[in-house]
């Protein structure tokens, strides 16, 4: 089995029929790795109204300018990177905002920088969701410190991450862990290695995370 | 060996009876036992034997504050080393042994110690075995054999270890009375609440305890309010976890020890868990430790703590002899005369150091009938084969200093001693707090906080129960106020403490014999030191407690040394006539107790998981194409693709004639990328690089420089202007992240006022580089939007199009001085790409290459890596690269290459080496002398810094910096191998293969 056998899979070299059961006799955690059409840097002056309205027009949402917070809309997630620094990230194949970006913002100091290619985005799901992500992270992810609407840079099994909790409407949450493609293997290999004795597997269902 | 089991009580579960095993010999326990209660269940006192003196010894203690029981546990790659018996839980089919006896625990041949002990004082290693010098690693392997603990094993470990971090509001430490109430309130106040506790249960001292709390029985009270906590979602309870670290910012760790316990319960759980806590506050309700009583032979089994006899009668239900006394100078051993009592011991007295116990306690041993000698001491003790047989009585002076008279002896097999509690500060002072004496006591107890902790109970010096239940009441309400919740109500429960009279201190029990007469006073029975030892120290000159310390090995052993180093420090104190206060504690430092190295490593070991493997979009086919692999920073590069069993110089052999004679392939996604925008890249850029940017083309290359202030060589690579304010940068593949964060610093400090940009796009592109003569007839077959003409795409520009349909950006770069082309196209696209291209390139017979061939095309170019042929001290000049440093414009680092030392004539420079023997390949960073010589010292010249065989050429060729060498060209040097040969070599330009420059820009 391979996820799709999807160009754009960095789950290569994983045998992703490599479930395992934990302690429980059943799946403790489940990944897949979700299907981004579009990654785009954004470096621009949040102070300049000009620069704000010019995004909204293309993207139809506020750029957060509060640290650490994400803006989701109809497919697109804008995320708080730093104070001149928003990644965006588009689910909607037929959606295309890099050149809009370009376009709406021309003049202006700005950066627009396709990443596409060069991220992955890796949901992981399920009750032990959050236990196998404290192996590797030092942040406090429990749902009233790390709520709907958070984001964080963090580091993940020695690599750069940033991490977005998507709460479903059952209350479950599913955090999308966003790293740099050439460590996408790597990272993965380490969270199974983590989720050994919660159990896990390998989900095709793609876009679990709210939007 | 009778049972010594009770017919009734004890947390043990009688209906799971196991078998363990000690020492080869079988024996039966239950589930809830230790390995020491099993033992002393099965009449077994004899533990051990003694660091040193090899002195038989039993179980001291009942939990981690053991010195003597130490234990090696299972065999072959999972065995443990130096556990105490007192902590190991049993388990079916457990085998142990003794760590110290040979050739058996019965008959230890190094017990002479013991009879030539006068001859082993303190210090007797570092005084004896000085001098010949040359000896010594001889006399340690004697030493050592003689010495030492448990074994580690040598087979790798199999088991899992695992790490999680946790944040908290309140971290309780400890799950005794005060512990447990703490996290009651704070449970129920809705805080998140952490309880660790090092016990395989819950409830510290109330396990041991036969005290009614608020009129029920202690384990049913214990019971529901654990069955409370544990039904709280905001409550996490850690047993088996010992909180071995307190650190700054209120970051603990915490050791849980998961499967030791379990037999057979295979490898899925990770057999240890450190936890990372972040708490925003602590409780520390660590209980106290008893000390033990320092007098003469107070080491035969059967001599044990007083706490440690209750527990064992009460928790383990074992007797621990048929016949007992107890000495002490505080209250709190009369309770363990009536546990002994009731347990069906006959209790031959009460020894109490003090001239006037309370007279509730006199009534209370007489109801009992037994004898309470008050004033006295135990002047020393005598054994049988098994232990303990009789203890010596003694009546003191009024100020306990001398003995009056002897009063004969107590025959008794077990003598629970008490020398007064020790709140366990350890934490405490961890956590950066010092440690207060309390005169009352005769303790040392917390004082002030500072961080968010605050101690507890037995921890704080208060050691009656319903205090301490008390006050873990109110240090639970203070820790959910101070984090900002309103506690909730709580009963407070009620114990009824008695009142008595308060300890006397009684550090050094006299023994009425001339010093150094006398049997061995031990303080510290893990590593046998005595009073005497101390005295010793005293007498010798040391005076800091640190110093003793390390002199007499005092606290040094696995135990480090909870029941014996107030002892000792008090000994030290008298000697050298000053105040307990004034000669203070040691520094109490983490780990609490041991914690394995598998728990420290967790994950984060072997190749595996010890950094991160990068792999680039193509990796999956390399290994599918035999490629031998390289780490370039965290990278996986291919090295080389051997063929049909090919050695590395065929591999790198066939590679290199490939590519000078056809098109040879490489995978250069590696390469560090950044985009550059906005209004002052070019003028940044110009700060950056030693050359000029401003008058780049769009769509043009060019290499730049990159120096440190220092004026060296930091990092190099080709640029590339975009468009009128955009450019595309880049870096060496180790150097990327290092480079991007050059750039951020420079800007953000010094020169924000430039409009510029940088993002990160190395996993954004996957490159292709082609080179070779058929590269430009290749491509073609695949490219038809582009002019791939030498007109129309000269070399050092870039153009964008497609590739094979695939949307792709082509610079005309080489690094190997062949025509060649960089392919760079979405990281999606990089197998598609690949595959493409070694499929059109089949009839040219396209060859894959890899980075070692990669090396050998740019040293015949003459090309430099850098950090490989500069190390940090290798200036532009040094380089003979002048013609890149900007003479007009000024760049970080200008100033520096205008230093004296920079403008020297003998720096080392680089240059080109060719053997005399042309087969012969200089070993690289071989020191290179310019005289065949072997009169020594050699003055070095210089050094190679990248070496090859160039079968292009036909013969080696090396990179090297010598001193002044590019006034050298044809001079010859001598590279000294190790083996004794010395290989000469003549010093040419770096550039081997077309000086002209011709084949690339064709």
């Amino acid at each position: 089995m391979t996820i799709s056998g999807s160009k754009h899979s960095q789950f290569v070299g994983i045998d992703l029929d490599a479930s395992f059961k934990g302690i429980a006799g059943d799946y403790g955690v489940w990944f897949n790795e979700i299907s981004v059409t579009e990654f785009v840097n954004l470096r621009g002056d949040s102070s300049h109204s000009g620069f704000l309205t010019g995004v909204q027009r293309v993207t139809g949402v506020e750029l957060p300018v509060i640290p650490n917070t994400v803006v989701r809309s109809g497919g697109l997630s804008c995320h708080w990177l730093g104070p001149d620094e928003w990644l965006m990230t588009v689910k909607k194949p037929e959606v295309s905002i890099m050149q809009d970006l370009e376009d709406s913002l021309s003049g202006l100091h700005i950066a627009v920088t396709d990443l596409t290619g060069g991220q992955s985005l890796l949901g992981i799901g399920g009750r032990q969701s959050r236990d196998v992500l404290s192996a590797a992270c030092t942040l406090d992810l429990h749902a009233d410190a790390f709520a709907q609407g958070s984001c964080a840079q963090t580091i993940l099994a020695h690599s750069n991450v940033l991490i977005t909790p998507a709460f479903q409407s059952s209350g479950d949450c599913v955090f999308e862990v966003l790293v740099r493609r050439s460590y996408a293997d790597h990272l993965i290999r380490w969270l199974m290695d983590a989720a050994h004795e919660d159990g896990f597997e390998f989900r095709l269902d793609d876009n679990s995370g709210v939007d | 060996m009778s049972s010594q089991r009770l017919p009734s009580g004890g947390r043990i579960n009688r209906g799971r009876p196991l078998e363990f095993f000690f020492n080869g010999r079988r024996y039966e326990g239950f589930e809830g036992d230790t390995l020491a209660s099993g033992l002393l269940a099965n009449g077994i006192r004899l533990f051990g034997r003694s660091f040193k003196y090899h002195r038989p010894r039993g179980v001291f203690g009942s939990g981690s504050e053991e010195p003597n029981a130490i234990v090696q546990l299972g065999e072959g790659a999972s065995t443990i080393p130096n556990l105490k018996a007192t902590q190991v839980e049993l388990f079916d089919g457990l085998s142990a042994r003794t760590v110290v006896g040979w050739p058996s625990l019965e008959i230890d041949l190094y017990a002479i110690n013991n009879r030539i002990g006068r001859l082993l004082p303190a210090g007797f290693y570092y005084k004896t075995f000085m001098r010949p010098r040359f000896l010594w690693d001889w006399y340690e392997g004697r030493i050592r054999r003689a010495a030492g603990l448990g074994f580690a094993p040598t087979e790798p470990d199999s088991a899992r270890y695992d790490k999680r971090n946790a944040h908290c509001d309140v971290l309780v430490v400890g799950a005794g009375p005060t512990g447990l109430m703490a996290a009651l309130v704070a449970g129920r106040s809705g805080a998140r609440v952490i309880v660790a506790d090092e016990q395989a249960e819950m409830g510290g001292d109330l396990l041991s305890s036969t005290q009614h709390v608020s009129g029920a029985c202690p384990w049913m009270f214990l019971d529901n309010l654990v069955k409370e906590l544990s039904l709280m979602d905001n409550v996490m309870l850690l047993p088996r976890s010992t909180v071995s670290g307190y650190y700054d910012y209120n970051f603990l760790v915490i050791n849980q020890r998961r499967t030791d316990h379990q037999a057979g319960i295979g490898d899925i759980v990770a057999r240890e868990r450190n936890w990372r806590v972040r708490a925003r506050q602590v409780v520390l309700a660590t209980g106290a430790i008893e000390r033990g009583l320092v007098f003469a032979d107070n080491d035969r089994p059967g001599i044990m703590l007083s706490s440690a006899v209750r527990t064992y009668i009460n928790r383990y239900a074992v007797r621990p002899g048929r016949t007992g006394a107890v000495f002490t100078n505080n209250d709190s051993a009369y309770q363990t005369a009536v546990e002994m009592h009731g347990a069906g011991m006959e209790v031959k007295g009460v020894i109490d150091v003090r001239q006037r116990p309370s007279q509730e306690r006199l009534l209370q041993m007489d109801a009992l009938g037994i004898p309470v000698y008050s004033g006295h001491g135990v002047g020393g003790t005598r054994s049988s084969r098994q232990g303990l047989r009789a203890v010596e009585l003694c009546r003191l002076s009024a100020d306990g200093r001398d003995v009056l008279t002897q009063k004969g002896s107590l025959d008794c097999q077990v003598l629970a001693i008490s020398g007064g509690w020790n709140p366990a500060i350890h934490l405490h002072c961890q956590s950066g707090g010092r440690p207060k004496y309390d005169d009352n006591q005769a303790c040392f107890v917390p004082d002030k906080s500072v961080q968010s902790e605050r101690s507890a109970g037995s921890a704080l010096g208060i050691f009656q129960l319903g205090n301490c239940l008390r006050d873990g009441i109110d240090a639970g309400v203070h820790a959910v106020r101070e984090t900002g919740y309103a506690s909730a109500h709580i009963d407070i429960p009620y114990a009824s403490d008695r009142t008595g009279s308060a300890i006397e201190p009684m550090w050094n029990v006299p023994d009425g014999v001339l010093p150094g007469r006398g049997g061995r006073k031990f303080v510290d029975y893990q590593n046998d030191t005595t009073a005497a030892d101390i005295a010793l120290a005293a007498r010798e000159g040391y005076r800091s407690i640190e110093h003793v310390k390390r002199y007499t090995a005092l606290g040094f052993g696995t135990d480090q040394g909870k029941t014996g180093n107030i002892n000792g420090l008090a000994i030290l104190a008298e000697h050298l006539g000053q105040s307990i206060p004034a000669t203070g504690t040691t520094t109490f430092r983490p780990n609490y107790t041991p914690v394995t190295f598998g728990a420290i490593a967790g994950r984060e070991l072997g190749t595996v998981f010890f950094d991160p493997v990068r792999k680039t979009p193509m990796h999956d086919w390399h290994v599918a194409h035999g490629a031998v692999f390289e780490d370039v920073g965290q990278w996986k590069r291919p090295w080389y693709y051997p063929k049909g069993g090919e050695t590395i110089e065929s591999a790198v052999r066939r590679e290199c004639l490939a590519t000078r004679k056809s098109i040879g392939l490489l995978d250069a996604s590696t390469l560090g990328k950044i985009e550059v925008r906005g209004r002052d890249s070019a003028e940044f850029l110009n700060r950056i690089y030693t050359n000029a940017w401003s008058k780049l083309e769009i769509n043009r290359c060019r290499y730049g420089l990159m120096l440190g202030e220092d004026g060296m060589v930091m990092d190099d690579g080709v640029s590339s202007r975009l468009g009128d304010n955009h450019y595309y940068m880049t870096t060496t593949t180790g150097g990327a992240a290092h480079v991007l964060g050059w750039l951020e610093r420079w800007h953000q400090t010094e020169w924000p006022e430039l409009e510029v940009f940088f993002t990160s796009v190395t996993d954004r592109w996957a490159v292709a580089s082609i080179a070779g003569p058929n590269s430009r007839s290749l491509l073609g077959r695949l490219c038809s939007d582009i002019d791939l003409s030498a007109g129309a795409f000269p070399f050092m520009s870039l153009r964008e199009g497609s590739v094979a349909g695939i949307s792709a950006r082509l610079f005309r770069i080489s690094f190997s001085g062949e025509l060649a082309f960089e392919i760079n196209v979405s990281a999606d696209d990089g197998v598609a790409l690949w595959e493409l291209l070694m499929e059109a390139g089949g009839e040219y017979g396209i060859t894959p290459y890899g980075t070692e061939t990669m090396h050998v095309l740019r040293a015949e170019k003459g090309y430099v890596i850098v950090g490989q042929d500069t190390d940090g001290s290798v200036t532009p000049a040094d380089l003979g690269m002048d013609w890149i440093v900007s003479k007009t414009k000024d760049f970080i680092g200008k100033r520096s290459l205008v230093r004296s030392d920079m403008l020297r004539e003998n720096r080392k420079q680089l240059v080109g080496l060719v053997t005399e023997q042309p087969e012969t390949v200089l070993p690289e960073g071989t020191q290179l002398v310019n005289e065949p010589s072997t009169d020594y010292p050699v003055p070095m010249t210089g050094h190679v810094t990248s070496s090859y065989y160039s079968s292009t050429l036909g013969h080696s060729i090396a990179l090297a910096l010598i001193k002044g060498g590019h006034t050298r060209m044809g001079a010859s040097v001598y590279a000294p191998t190790l083996d004794g040969q010395c290989i000469k070599a003549i010093i040419s330009s770096p550039v081997f293969y077309d000086p002209e420059n011709k084949l690339h820009k064709t």
